[in-house]
């Protein structure tokens, strides 16, 4: 990658990115000539308004949606362009996502779960993935509930369980929409720290939220509005201890961007 | 007002299921009327031809030598009779391009109005009048059919005891003719028609004593008996039919002329009942999952004030409203149908069919399978009432609709086959009504293939009582058999093995009054007996199974066979025939012979090596010809005409079970993809490529085809035999052994498995719309 930031490699890169809908015979612009690249090893949030577009945003660049135009660049490839069957080999590969919902495949176990995901990696034998799927599980606290299917489990060991299953295969970029999104706070917390753990091990996020309490979490912010990046704000890593002293500097860069 | 509202919006929304329901129902009504109909109108057009003919209760054939006019003095004065007439014929062989025909016909004279001409195009009565001249035969459709034969050929007329070159006639088939008792090509003997004068000068003739008298006898008014019960009482105070060579009653005319049709229709008929019960299982399941997946808006219903009774209603009304409309087509379609299908049957029937439709039965059958419909959208909406409207407002539906935690393996090597298997055994339930759907289809498909297949085989057809010989030797003199038959076993012998060789001829003999076919055996161990032993002595007989139970005779029972005379015999063991529809009886030369019967003049032989028949038959003809025929059997046991019902029956079931899999897949692929769409995106968005999860889709439902279709195979190896007995048993057939070879298995079940697999992985083309945005909670 060309693009540096403190000597850190872009991963992704997007280029005039636009994306539009079609409504009411007319078009909604979502997404309006976006430049934004994401850094390797970076916990990068965006936030912004309701239907400011962030989601789009995250869809787009991760080749779950297609953008109207522009391009949005993992080392050669061009995501918008990309062939189905690439998109799908590099969500088993190099990506990872979480969604706000959850949503694990309700007939099969939690290690189920996260072990399908594992399968499709080719180059893994199956004896690796169950190895590191039980080391994901017991990461993440399932190890006695592995066994149970999700509608078993609470919304907080689903959510955990996603990420297992996000990672799985090591990606190296990690997508999250609004993962803490339906969590009661305790759960909330222990996703966090687990994405925050997962972070600080070298796993590159890319997280959608307009929860401040998981802003903090980021090093990097960046602020979306109609559909345009008004503001990034970088941060250092997450420390527990300096939160509150890290809240009031968010709180103070959000206010400036009118949240 | 508010149920029309929403029955046109589901209508409109669920247009799928709708047209599915339609178009099952269509072919159901479709069928149901058409087969109805054909029944009815055949059954009308043989009662129509045989008042037209003036048909009588029994016909009675007997050759000039036995011919007793007060025998037939007796007849009329007996008190079950209200006249008889006899009309002269003469009895006569046929060879048709060189080729010898089995039956025996009785020339007649004309009349016309008792005998009307068909079409050139056989399309119905021609109303021409004009008797056949001098050199010209009218015969039946009949015979056109089973001697393969067209206006205009020339056949060669033969005494019936040879071919003697001297007193062959040559005549021009110049018309087509209805004769009712015994014009159908299902009856060997036939009634023929030529002009006065050729009649005279050969009934004047007589020529080698082949001059018959057909005693037509009617019953009087008064008489309630049956045809079999009034022959039999006639016979044992007259001993009219045992001076004859054979009779024939009004019923069992009509029974042999319907018995093709009568016998497909029936087998199309339980193919069609199998079919209205899965229609009824796939209506369920739309159902059930319907209401699954339309939880959250039957909620909002409900929550809106919407009551359940209001909600099934809406059910009610659509399914049945697609019902009806499939029914409604279904029975408009079934008129041209129901001519088509008499079309096919005519050749057969040999009387040209009225073509009417049975509007009320079908009617009341239709109406009987739509209160039946509405039993089970009422027991299936029952759930309706289980919803709540706040769990459905807040929520939707229940998170897990899987009704199972049965948990098979998941495996990295057989990924896509062990989530299909996963997915198949969480769900159980949902798919049981597919399961029953491709048992009942894969059953029928495998009945009809083993009936095929045991046609063509010829250990089954043995087992069964078919004799089968590929070589087969007819002694016009049968004094001359004792001298000659072993000279003709020497001719084969020098060309291949015997297999099995048979000796016999055949009759009409009473028992105990009754007139029956009788086979006479001089080797009657050769005869296959189901129960007992061969009547060995000559005081033994066997009967078929028919017999016994239409006489109530058993094993063991003492009874009175009569021809020429009479003698006791006992039932020595039960045999398969389906000589006469199974009415016949089996013993040996020795027995027969103290009735006056004086030799077998039929040898049949089954050989080896099929390779050399001609140059057999040419060899016995050159050495034997002035007083044997020689015919051959090379390839088939049963006659052309069963082998081609039973491959069209074998069409028809084939056709419509794959019709009926494409519809059900449909309707369950299309429900259950629904209901998956949200595990579909989440395996998109894990990275499964649409190919495997299409794949994973189809193996689903290939796993549920085997496993229906194994059930299926299970149910047809214990109870296909026991079906076609059933069905088989107005032909003779008592007991059927059905010929199960690996091949009868597998190409039905390969077939519906396959079309189970090719479906389901083309429904799961839409898995490529189904895009990962779902996922996204906005």
């Amino acid at each position: 990658m060309k693009n540096m930031k403190n000597n850190q490699k872009t991963i992704l890169s997007a280029k005039d990115l636009c994306r539009s809908f079609a409504h009411n015979g007319g078009q909604v612009h979502v997404l309006q000539h976006i430049d934004l690249d994401i850094y390797e090893g970076d916990f990068t949030v965006i936030m912004g308004a309701s239907g400011s577009g962030k989601s789009t945003l995250l869809y787009s660049l991760s080749g779950m949606d297609r953008a109207t135009s522009g391009q949005v660049l993992y080392g050669e490839l061009n995501i918008v362009k990309a062939k189905e069957n690439k998109l799908s080999e590099l969500r088993h590969t190099d990506f990872g996502f979480i969604f706000q919902q959850m949503h694990l495949v309700s007939n099969l176990t939690l290690f189920e779960n996260v072990a399908v995901s594992g399968y499709l990696n080719k180059a893994a034998s199956s004896a690796e993935v169950k190895k590191r799927t039980n080391e994901l599980l017991e990461k993440m606290g399932l190890e006695k509930v592995k066994s149970h299917l999700p509608s078993q489990v609470s919304g907080g060991e689903q959510q955990r369980c996603a990420i297992a299953r996000a990672v799985v295969n090591n990606p190296r970029l990690l997508f999250a929409d609004e993962p803490t999104g339906a969590l009661n706070r305790h759960n909330t917390t222990e996703v966090l720290d687990l994405l925050t753990e997962l972070n600080s091990a070298g796993q590159s996020i890319l997280m959608v939220t307009h929860d401040l309490r998981a802003a903090l979490r980021a090093n990097r912010l960046v602020y979306i509005e109609d559909g345009r990046v008004i503001g990034t704000l970088d941060l250092p890593p997450y420390n527990a201890e300096e939160e509150h002293s890290r809240e009031v500097q968010v709180n103070a860069w959000l206010s400036s961007m009118k949240w | 007002m508010e149920i029309l509202t929403l029955l046109s919006a589901n209508i409109r929304r669920k247009k799928g299921s709708f047209t599915s329901i339609i178009l099952l129902m269509l072919i159901i009504s479709m069928a149901l009327t058409a087969f109805l109909s054909i029944s009815k109108s055949t059954r009308a057009s043989i009662e129509t031809a045989m008042n037209t003919a003036d048909a009588p209760n029994i016909n009675v054939f007997i050759m000039d030598d036995f011919y007793k006019p007060e025998i037939v003095a007796k007849v009329r004065n007996h008190s079950t009779v209200d006249r008889a007439e006899v009309v002269d014929s003469v009895a006569v062989k046929y060879s048709l391009n060189g080729t010898i025909g089995h039956n025996t016909w009785f020339l007649r004279k004309y009349d016309s109005e008792k005998f009307p001409r068909l079409k050139d195009d056989f399309s119905g009565y021609s109303g021409n009048t004009q008797k056949p001249k001098k050199g010209e035969i009218y015969v039946t459709q009949g015979i056109l059919t089973s001697e393969e034969c067209k206006i205009g050929d020339k056949i060669k007329l033969y005494p019936t005891t040879a071919p003697y070159e001297q007193y062959v006639t040559e005549m021009t088939v110049a018309g087509v003719v209805v004769e009712p008792s015994q014009g159908s090509a299902m009856i060997g003997w036939k009634q023929i028609f030529i002009s006065d004068e050729d009649f005279d000068r050969m009934f004047t003739a007589n020529t080698e004593r082949s001059n018959c008298h057909i005693a037509q006898i009617y019953q009087s008014p008064d008489c309630t008996l049956s045809d079999a019960k009034f022959e039999r009482q006639l016979n044992l105070d007259t001993g009219i039919t045992d001076c004859a060579v054979g009779s024939l009653t009004r019923e069992e005319s009509i029974h042999y002329t319907y018995l093709y049709t009568e016998i497909i229709v029936s087998v199309l008929m339980v193919f069609l009942i199998f079919l209205t019960v899965i229609v009824m299982i796939v209506m369920n399941h739309s159902i059930a999952t319907s209401i699954e997946i339309d939880y959250v808006n039957l909620g909002v219903l409900k929550a809106m004030g919407f009551s359940k009774g209001k909600i099934r209603a809406v059910f009610l009304l659509q399914y049945l409203l697609a019902e009806l409309i499939g029914a409604a087509v279904g029975f408009t379609l079934s008129i041209p149908l129901t001519g088509a299908f008499c079309d096919v049957f005519q050749p057969i029937i040999a009387i040209p069919n009225e073509n009417t439709l049975a509007v009320l039965p079908s009617a009341l059958i239709l109406a009987g399978i739509l209160v039946v419909s509405c039993l089970f959208i009422l027991l299936g909406t029952r759930k309706v009432g289980q919803i709540s409207p706040i769990r459905a407002i807040s929520g939707g539906r229940e998170e897990i609709y899987f009704d199972s935690r049965l948990k098979a393996p998941i495996s990295k090597r057989l990924l896509s086959a062990s989530l299909a298997l996963r997915q198949l055994t969480a769900n159980k339930r949902r798919y049981f009504g597919t399961v029953v759907i491709v048992a009942l289809l894969t059953f029928f498909m495998l009945t009809i293939t083993a009936l095929g297949d045991t046609v063509d085989s010829e250990s089954a057809l043995e087992g069964m009582g078919l004799i089968t010989n590929e070589i087969g030797v007819l002694f016009s003199e049968p004094e001359k058999y004792d001298s000659t038959v072993g000279g003709i076993e020497h001719i084969i012998e020098r060309h291949t093995t015997i297999k099995k060789k048979y000796f016999y001829a055949t009759g009409y003999v009473s028992l105990n009054g009754e007139n029956l076919y009788c086979m006479y055996y001089e080797n009657p161990d050769v005869l296959v007996i189901s129960k007992g032993r061969a009547p060995l002595y000559d005081n033994e007989i066997v009967i078929t199974p028919i017999v016994a139970e239409g006489l109530n005779l058993h094993i063991g029972d003492k009874v009175t066979i009569s021809k020429d005379g009479k003698t006791e015999c006992i039932i020595a063991g039960l045999f398969q025939s389906v000589n006469d529809t199974g009415r016949c009886f089996a013993t040996n030369l020795d027995c027969v012979r103290k009735i006056g019967i004086k030799n077998v003049n039929y040898a049949g032989f089954h050989v080896e090596d099929k390779s050399d028949l001609k140059a057999i038959q040419s060899e016995i003809l050159n050495t034997y010809g002035a007083y044997v025929e020689c015919e051959l059997n090379e390839d088939g046991n049963l006659d052309d005409t069963f082998t081609i019902a039973i491959n069209a029956m074998k069409a028809f079931i084939y056709v419509f079970s794959i019709v009926f899999a494409l519809v059900v897949v449909v309707m369950v692929c299309k429900k259950t993809f629904l209901q998956e769409k949200t595990d579909i995106g989440i395996y998109k968005a894990v990275g499964f490529r649409v190919r495997r999860l299409r794949l994973q889709f189809a193996v689903r439902f290939l796993l549920i085809a085997v496993i229906g279709a194994g059930i299926g195979s299970a149910l047809s190896l214990w109870l296909s035999g026991r079906v076609l007995t059933m069905m088989l048993w107005n032909i003779g057939v008592s007991s059927f052994r059905v010929a199960f070879t690996p091949m009868t298995i597998a190409v039905p079940v390969a077939l519906l498995c396959v079309c189970f697999f090719l479906f389901a992985y083309l429904m799961a083309g839409r898995v490529k719309r189904v895009d990962v945005k779902e996922l996204i909670t906005e």
